[in-house]
């Protein structure tokens, strides 16, 4: 009996928001008359930071510093419809309708500046809270002067709206081909999962977790990172502790209480390494993609990987408890593969949980993955 | 078609195995995201290659 170590990995693909128009996000932008500016938006903040990164996208969109946003996300009676925050969708679509709406208003104190300024509103620009003459530094307007005029010359409210929405893709009747992405965007990761095994106990301590995100462009870094911390927490539970009914469909174990519900603690974190690599998105604000919900589901598959590094065999069903990794070890399972199916021979308990897993017609279990 | 634009799972790969210092070969080193085509493509993607005009 003894200890081994081992290393897997796993690369996921994941999706930014719904599809077929089925997760609007709307905001408002308006200048108050002294320049600063009022965001109204629905997207909620539970934690991932959404209030922070739309103050940013609106305070770069508009050119203003950071500290003269207001962002007010708390009433539904005046914020604008937004879907919620679910599906990664903070960044992307929520943050593109503080865009839009910024963008609209930016348009605006172009025009107010160029009235004021007798300059076309193509040959300005707005940085730090001024708008400069392109070439000509020396004629300049801060905007909150373009917000007083508005007010006090012009008589109008500096405002914007915008709307992010992904609309109905066209469904050839024939095919079933469509010509528009069936997401917003798609963010990708890979992880590597370093474990030491105890053939003896069957337990699985995972010493560190080198994870890879492509979050599109990292608006704030800290906060994608500490995405990427928490959900390796999480993805450690699903890969090795949480399971409510672990002997699904019978209630036999399951835990009477939150007390027995097994999950990891900070004594369980293993060593992270973190990598945010930056591929913008085309269409996300700022070259944004997402971070959110993928920041689990890669840690589970790169720690089964590496305990068939490090001991021989599969641990084919998450959680990998000590009681799975020992039954793997007698059982000695082995997998094979046709194209894009792993086939266990052994009547193991594949569980078809989705269309991707199941027992073909002669019992075997398999899994569909990606090449 | 439905093509994705910036595809990156050859890059976090490839980051991930320099971060843990794995040196992967050659063949897979010189991996991009361009799709693949000719003996890099795996053999259930054919069909469907040769249907939507060489892109997934």
């Amino acid at each position: 009996m003894a200890k081994h170590k081992g290393r897997g990995i796993a690369t996921i693909e994941y999706p930014t928001g719904m599809n077929q128009n089925g997760d609007p996000s709307q905001a408002w932008v308006k200048l108050k008359p002294d320049g600063r500016v009022d965001v109204f938006a629905g997207t909620v903040d539970i934690g991932q930071g959404s209030r922070t990164v739309h103050t940013q996208i609106v305070a770069d969109t508009l050119g203003v510093p950071y500290d003269w946003v207001t962002m007010d996300n708390t009433n539904t009676d005046s914020s604008p419809v937004c879907t919620g925050s679910f599906a990664s969708r903070g960044t992307f679509i929520g943050g593109n309708a503080v865009r839009f709406a910024a963008e609209k208003a930016r348009e605006r104190v172009l025009d107010i500046a160029s009235k004021e300024l007798e300059i076309d509103p193509a040959d300005l620009e707005i940085a730090d809270g001024e708008v400069v003459a392109k070439g000509a530094p020396d004629r300049k307007i801060s905007i909150s002067d373009v917000a007083a005029a508005a007010t006090w010359v012009h008589g109008e409210l500096i405002t914007g709206t915008g709307a992010a929405f992904k609309p109905f893709a066209a469904v050839d009747d024939d095919t079933g081909a469509v010509e528009i992405e069936p997401h917003s965007a798609i963010s990708y990761a890979a992880c590597v999962a370093e474990v030491e095994v105890d053939d003896e106990t069957g337990e699985v301590t995972v010493e560190k977790l080198v994870q890879v995100y492509d979050v599109g462009r990292a608006i704030n870094p800290m906060l994608v990172e500490g995405q990427i911390d928490g959900g390796a927490m999480m993805g450690l539970g699903l890969g090795l502790l949480e399971a409510a009914y672990p002997y699904y469909p019978s209630v036999d174990h399951r835990g009477g209480e939150f007390g027995s519900y097994l999950m990891p603690s900070l004594e369980d974190l293993p060593e992270l390494d973190n990598v945010i690599i930056e591929n913008p998105s085309v269409d996300g604000p700022f070259g944004a993609k997402a971070i959110g919900e993928m920041a689990n589901n890669a840690q589970p598959p790169a720690i089964c990987s590496a305990i068939h590094d490090a001991i021989g065999v599969w641990v084919t069903e998450c959680p990998a408890t000590p009681e799975r990794v020992l039954r793997a070890l007698a059982e000695k399972a082995e997998p094979r593969r046709d194209g894009k199916r792993v086939i266990f021979d052994e009547p193991i308990s594949i569980r078809g949980v989705s269309s991707s897993a199941g027992k073909d017609a002669e019992g075997h279990g398999f899994m569909l993955v990606e090449e | 078609m439905v093509q994705l634009k910036d595809p990156s799972t050859v890059a976090v790969m490839l980051a991930a195995a320099e971060r843990v210092g794995h040196e992967l070969p050659a063949d897979l080193r010189a991996m991009t995201n361009e799709p693949r085509s000719g003996d890099l493509l795996p053999d259930h993607l054919k069909a469907s290659v040769a249907t939507d005009g060489g892109e997934d």
